[in-house]
């Protein structure tokens, strides 16, 4: 068993931000690093040939700007250019569209107790709660994060560590060649990998980020492509390794099977009940688990003023829902049985 | 964020048996000297909220069921309205335990396989 390393140690700590036209949320970002309580010792953002003015934006607030002589095509592409930069013995990764709580980073970095933690992550929470997409992303991450994600964690196997928001040791970090380009879920190969070569991840709640959430059908559209393709493939390039690990493979056996059979049973199954039955009550499939989702939704809320959020933004949430499952079996569809692989990185805002 | 359905399928399923193990899980591992208060706590909050959720949805089922007898209720199949009552049973729940079990065994069994391939 490797030693404990000692907290009074001091922590140094490069954010890496991947930017490609962000020039409106970068600020924000940027902003929120500098209110952290602890110090960061670096700020580099990848200008990934932006059309815009990002690295305006992020040279005007002092940070470290570099931009490689082409698009890299990903945001893993971008994080591995700045990551042969990384002077600390800490990284973290953090999406140009996110800002941080400002006891986030020193959250997450109290939490690498142990040399055998390679990657710490947070809660992760929507910055704006307006839309219909929003909405139900709101009470997806935080029903997700406040119920699975704590389960997951307790016995030692976090699902994903966070791609928006993720601290990682260096020198662990680069031992696995940084964010493979494989896949569109560069999170999740990352976090299968540090399980394949032993080491352990944690997730805090207390940590807290606030993305910026797609906000219309078309942004969500490509980010729900991406995720669920990247799920597939991942699911595909580890599974043998998954096998092997205790609590993962039941984690990514049921979330798989859900992504298959639960969605073709949502869209499919249900309906065509209702239609042979004629029994409408069939489509109370869509709902019923609502008392399921509501309570650690309402139970993790900030405020009196959030309830009234969570219960006015839970029917976008089965609207989500159903539109994820369209996209999961289209993912499995061509992913595992058509065995084509869906390349193209396009973001979420 | 993970994939697939939160709260949907066997995967709701699997995370409240998961919470409701986890008291027991900590009591093995305080046996074993690993455990410690803050995980106690986590074991023991994560484990009520199943129950609550537990509780919730038995209630929602036993509800929709009430309403869907009151709905139909007539003096010749008043007995046919008691079975009605509480629709979770027969939207079901027998059925998407038994497909967990089915997934669980299923995965455990191809993790006693030596494993001879690897992917990069």
């Amino acid at each position: 068993m490797l030693p404990a390393v000692s907290p009074k140690i001091a922590r140094s700590l490069t954010v890496i931000i991947p930017a490609y036209n962000e020039e409106k949320s970068l600020a924000d970002t940027i902003q929120s690093l500098r209110e952290q309580t602890v110090p960061i010792d670096e700020i580099i953002v990848v200008d990934d040939c932006s059309t815009d003015g990002t690295a305006a934006v992020a040279r005007s607030l002092g940070v470290t700007v570099v931009c490689p002589p082409r698009n890299t095509g990903s945001k893993a592409g971008a994080q591995n250019f700045a990551l042969s930069m990384v002077k600390t013995d800490f990284t973290m990764a953090l999406d140009a569209d996110t800002t941080l709580a400002p006891d986030a980073v020193e959250k997450l970095m109290r939490e690498f107790i142990s040399m055998e933690i390679a990657a710490v992550c947070g809660f992760v929470k929507p910055r704006y709660i307006r839309t219909v997409w929003e909405r139900g992303r709101y009470i997806e991450y935080v029903f997700a994060f406040s119920f699975y994600k704590q389960i997951q964690d307790y016995y030692g196997k976090p699902m994903i560590s966070s791609g928006c928001f993720s601290v990682y040791r260096t020198d662990i970090l680069r031992a696995q060649q940084g964010w493979s380009l494989r896949t569109l879920a560069e999170d999740v190969d990352l976090t299968w990998r540090f399980y394949k070569a032993g080491y352990q991840v944690r997730f805090i709640p207390d940590a807290i980020g606030y993305p910026i959430e797609p906000h219309n059908f078309h942004f969500m559209s490509k980010q729900l492509k991406r995720w669920s393709h990247g799920f597939v493939q991942n699911v595909r390039i580890h599974w043998n390794d998954i096998v092997s690990i205790g609590y993962l493979r039941s984690l990514v056996a049921v979330a798989l099977w859900d992504a298959t059979f639960a969605s073709l049973t949502y869209l499919i199954v249900l309906p065509l009940l209702a239609i042979i039955f004629a029994q409408p009550f069939f489509l109370l499939g869509y709902i019923i688990d609502a008392p399921a989702v509501l309570i650690p939704t309402i139970l993790r809320r900030e405020s009196k003023k959030e309830l009234l959020q969570v219960i006015s933004s839970l029917p976008a949430f089965f609207v989500l829902r159903t539109v994820n499952s369209i996209f999961m079996i289209e993912a499995v569809w061509t992913e595992l049985i058509c065995k084509r692989t869906f390349t193209v990185y396009e973001k979420g805002h | 964020m993970t994939a697939g359905l939160p709260g949907t399928g066997i995967g709701g399923f699997f995370y409240l048996l998961s919470a409701l193990l986890m008291p027991a899980h900590e009591f093995c591992l305080m046996c074993q000297g690993k455990s410690n208060w803050s995980r106690w706590k986590i074991a023991v909050k994560q484990s009520v909220l199943a129950f609550l959720v537990i509780a919730s949805v038995w209630g929602t089922g036993w509800l929709l069921g009430t309403i869907m007898s009151i709905l139909r209720v007539k003096p010749e199949t008043i007995s046919s309205s008691v079975q009605a009552s509480n629709v979770i049973k027969v939207t079901g729940i027998y059925f998407s335990l038994l497909t967990l079990l089915g997934v669980i065994v299923a995965i455990q069994c191809m993790g006693m396989i030596p494993n001879k391939k690897c992917k990069k």
